[in-house]
């Protein structure tokens, strides 16, 4: 069966909060290999996994995982201002 | 080092292990061949440190040998989707290969064809042991040799 790639945001959320992979890991309950594979994108997460992490960060799950290429957060922080404003 | 370069060394020990783990398979009929006794120690004493040696480079230190160990509670998703398939392959590969073993060893039972052919008895035993090493270690030479190794970067930086 072909899966989609799923494009995520884990590994820009990751820094900009200062946490390690291994400290994430533990937090989702999976080995810190795990996060660099989806960090690169090499591996898709199940719907439970993709909502803890989702949790964790206190971001919906579409904001973090997408089926098309991510934006930048600048430029989409940028875009929704411009909406707001 | 890359990952890429990670796992061709990787694939480089498994090559050795299991070329080695042949040559081991087949020494009833390398030691008729080596005369002097000496010589015979030499080269099974030679051959027992390469095995052990590429035993812990290629399953010891890529932590190969635990994954396909470890009960599935103790895995993670990726973990247990890895081994499974990896256990599914040799699974398959194993009766083939366990096929072609026992024909190899009814055929070792006619005493004509042995002597044609030069073969000792003794090589049913070792291969015996040669295929239960095989069945241990397949889903861990599987794992290593499609996958790329997991990195350690970003363990404990948070970049």
């Amino acid at each position: 069966m072909e899966t989609r790639r799923l494009y995520n945001r884990i590994a820009v959320l990751r820094s900009e909060r200062g946490i390690s992979r291994k400290d994430l890991a533990a937090a989702i309950g999976v080995n810190y290999q795990t996060v660099g594979y989806l960090e690169r994108g090499e591996y898709n997460p199940s719907l439970d996994l993709a909502f803890k992490i989702s949790e964790y960060f206190g971001l919906s799950v579409e904001f973090i995982f997408s089926t098309k290429p991510l934006k930048p957060l600048s430029e989409e922080l940028h875009a929704r201002r411009r909406e707001e404003g | 080092m890359t990952r890429e370069s990670s796992r061709s060394r990787t694939r480089m020990w498994i090559l050795i292990n299991y070329s080695t783990c042949a040559v081991l398979v087949a020494m009833p009929l390398v030691l008729r061949m080596l005369e002097n006794w000496w010589l015979r120690v030499g080269v099974l004493l030679v051959l027992t440190t390469l095995m052990a040696i590429s035993i812990e480079r290629a399953f010891g230190r890529t932590h190969l040998w635990s994954l396909t160990r470890k009960k599935s509670h103790e895995l993670d998703e990726r973990e247990v989707e890895l081994t499974y398939n990896a256990l599914a392959i040799a699974y398959r590969v194993m009766s083939i290969v366990l096929l072609a073993a026992m024909y190899l060893i009814i055929l070792s039972h006619d005493e004509l064809l042995m002597s044609y052919l030069g073969w000792a008895k003794p090589i049913a035993s070792v291969l015996a042991i040669g295929l239960i090493y095989m069945a241990q270690t397949l889903p861990s030479v599987i794992i290593g040799w499609r996958e790329l190794p997991m990195d350690d970067e970003g363990v404990e930086t948070t970049v």
